[in-house]
């Protein structure tokens, strides 16, 4: 059954909590206009987490926020990002340090932080952990209400 | 996990334990982060207490050693106690924990450990017992909670043990 929510379409399942959810969207529209990590860069990583969560529904839902081109979203969702030429070192950073933190953030090692820090500073870093943090979360968040929306239906 | 640090921490310390966190160095997101915590705690119809045990939860669950040790004196003031902290531990449907704290902690356990796959039974029982609002303020405290450990296990400079420590709400709000 498909899902009535995702990690970018919460809308009224995040509105019902009122004050918590206005402060909840201000953060998610903060990472979005962040500049430390380009967005477009930190969507490719919401899409490879969406993809390692199997929230496929997630992957057919446009970001109004940025644009990515279609080589590269394929790229990413191929698998193939890291030997494809289509990305800078330091973008081969940010996406296999998201790969690593869907599975287990204690994973990440020093080396694959430095490299992230090394194109996009110690800021950049905190920024991404940050991003990923609330991408995996509103993933997660938007099977739970939409379960819980289908119970009620 | 790193025991180095990876993210340099702000020089100049305000005395808010998440501005003057490595996360202070983006200010763009930590103001924003520091309103939400603030909003989790005491914007929502959830009470503190039951708030600190679905956080905790998530704190064993992610292994962070500060989210651990942690108490919220608004918990503390609301009715936690580390009698009830104990029955947190796997096996907690089992336990003396009544009927609301075994179901949010059901809850998290469906976003921690099934990547927020539910089934209609316990869909029910949530839907019965808390109101849609509860609900979606329950859901938007786990994310923030999830996130904030998994942040501080990201950042490494975890240190294996850390004592019990009581952490006033104002120490982290604006």
């Amino acid at each position: 059954m498909s899902p009535l929510f995702t990690s970018l379409t919460l809308g009224d399942a995040v509105a019902r909590a009122r004050n918590p959810a206005l402060a909840f969207e201000s953060m998610w529209r903060a990472l979005w206009s962040q500049q430390r990590v380009p967005p477009p860069l930190i969507e490719l990583c919401r899409l490879r987490l969406a993809q390692l969560h199997g929230a496929t529904p997630e992957l057919e839902v446009e970001n109004p926020a940025v644009k990515v081109t279609h080589t590269r979203r394929e790229s990413v969702l191929r698998g193939r990002f890291a030997t494809d030429g289509q990305f800078a070192p330091g973008e081969v950073a940010v996406l296999s340090l998201a790969e690593v933190y869907a599975q287990d953030p204690a994973a990440i090692t020093d080396a694959m932080a430095g490299e992230v820090k090394a194109v996009y500073g110690d800021a950049g870093l905190v920024v991404l952990i940050e991003a990923l943090g609330f991408i995996d979360g509103r993933i997660r968040m938007a099977r739970l209400v939409s379960a819980l929306a289908r119970s009620g239906a | 996990m790193s025991s180095q640090l990876r993210a340099a921490v702000p020089r100049e310390q305000t005395g808010n334990s998440i501005r003057d966190s490595a996360l202070g160095l983006v200010p763009e997101t930590v103001e924003p982060l520091i309103a939400l915590n603030e909003r989790v705690w005491t914007g929502g119809p959830v009470r503190p207490a039951l708030l600190e045990v679905v956080r905790l939860r998530n704190a064993r669950h992610v292994n962070c050693v500060y989210c651990r040790s942690v108490r919220y004196d608004v918990a503390r003031a609301d009715g936690l106690t580390e009698d009830k902290v104990a029955r947190i531990a796997d096996g907690y449907e089992r336990s003396n924990l009544d009927l609301r704290e075994k179901l949010a902690l059901s809850f998290a356990d469906a976003y921690l450990k099934s990547g927020g796959e539910i089934d209609r039974e316990l869909a029910a029982a949530l839907r019965a017992e808390f109101s849609p609002e509860e609900l979606a303020h329950l859901a938007i405290a786990l994310v923030t909670f999830n996130a904030a450990s998994r942040c501080a296990v990201s950042l490494g400079g975890m240190p294996e043990d850390l004592p019990i420590m009581e952490i006033a709400l104002s120490q982290t709000t604006c």
